[in-house]
């Protein structure tokens, strides 16, 4: 569903819609630095 | 002397060469990829009939073809694509080698309260590569005799459990070549594997997950490294030992990457001709093909049972999260 669809609707656009539109506009190495460090904090953090 | 040790490798090297030449024959008649058949037909070989003394040796140089075969690989590597992608590549195998490390070193003294020693073994074994990993950083950690032999086998059954179903679930979930390419060469554990099971499933799987090992190998000597000055300061030292230092991480470093990367810097100036690469691309797939039989009679079914119950359920916790992991993070960054 693309943000157009969303927009239309009266609730405005849906987050997870909108979250994924955002991932999918990321340049790859920041998708790759972005789930590194993710992958990181979780051994870290337990 | 040269002579000497020539003449006592050549009756192995015939034995790999002729299993690599049946693998390719069964290949064509029963339509099963050649370097499954022939990893298959080592197996079978060395747990049914045992491998001839007189061979053993020769047998042992199955590395050498296998690293002499990366090497070949260098004039295939779409060098552009890699360097277009290996900024995000990179981040992943360095994130992905801390997490593996970190989860086994948790896992193994938190949940499985296995001695640390141990625990360590397995971390650099299954994080890096496997049985090199394993011996490189032994040494640093002090361990007995017993652990690393306790090590080797659990993750050696690994390496025989990864090849044999990571190119079945990557075919069942249709993964494309650079996912299923990258996503083996982030979660199983020895180069051999590895190389086998990416070009198992196609030629550019092959490649990007023999890279993508590659850029795991490299870190070797800095977790021996870190291991060594671990547990140097844990019995008492001050870290600063005698391995620590620019020649212990030489020694530990595979060499035949950087001629692996001279290769790939050669093809990609353009300093060889089609026929040229063509040639070098039918030497690695000849080398494989050989090295991959001696893979298969490396593998001991009876010796694996030599694992303990808590080891073996260490590794498979690490490899059950890093692959679902990485498989995960393969699939949103380059699918």
């Amino acid at each position: 569903m693309s943000n157009e669809d969303s927009s239309n609707t009266a609730a405005g656009p849906d987050p997870i819609d909108l979250a994924f539109d955002r991932w999918t506009a990321l340049d790859r190495d920041w998708k790759a630095v972005i789930l590194g460090t993710l992958v990181l904090s979780v051994v870290l953090v337990s | 002397m040269i002579a000497r040790n020539t003449a006592r490798v050549v009756p192995g090297v015939a034995v790999l060469v002729a299993g690599a030449a049946v693998a390719h024959v069964l290949s064509t008649a029963v339509g099963v990829n050649r370097l499954i058949l022939a990893v298959g037909l080592g197996v079978v070989v060395a747990n049914s009939v045992g491998t001839p003394e007189w061979a053993e040796d020769g047998l042992a140089t199955h590395k050498l073809w296998l690293e002499t075969g990366i090497v070949l690989m260098g004039a295939r590597i779409a060098v552009d694509q890699l360097l277009s992608v290996g900024l995000s590549l990179l981040v992943l195998v360095v994130s992905f080698l801390g997490f593996s490390l970190l989860f086994v070193e948790l896992v193994a003294r938190n949940v499985f309260e296995i001695p640390d020693r141990l625990g360590s073994l397995l971390a650099a074994g299954y994080s890096i590569c496997g049985v090199s990993a394993i011996v490189a950083v032994s040494s640093g950690v002090r361990a007995k005799s017993e652990q690393i032999a306790y090590a080797v086998a659990t993750i050696l059954l690994f390496d025989a459990v990864t090849l044999a179903t990571y190119p079945a679930i990557g075919r069942l979930l249709d993964l494309p070549d650079i996912v299923f390419g990258i996503w083996a060469g982030i979660s199983m554990v020895s180069t051999g594997p590895v190389v086998a099971a990416g070009f198992a499933y196609s030629p550019t799987a092959g490649q990007w997950a023999t890279v993508t090992k590659l850029g795991r190998n490299v870190f070797i000597g800095v977790v021996a490294i870190l291991y060594a000055v671990y547990y140097a300061r844990q019995n008492g030292g001050d870290g600063e030992t005698s391995v620590a230092s620019w020649r212990y991480f030489w020694g530990q470093f595979p060499k035949f990457v950087l001629g692996f990367v001279l290769v790939a810097g050669v093809a990609s100036a353009g300093l060889l001709s089609d026929a040229e690469v063509a040639l070098l691309e039918r030497g690695y797939q000849l080398l494989f093909l050989v090295a991959f039989v001696g893979l298969g009679t490396s593998i001991e079914i009876q010796g694996m049972r030599r694992t303990g119950i808590k080891p073996l359920l260490v590794v498979l916790s690490a490899l059950v999260a890093v692959s679902v992991l990485s498989l995960g993070a393969a699939m949103l960054v380059f699918a």
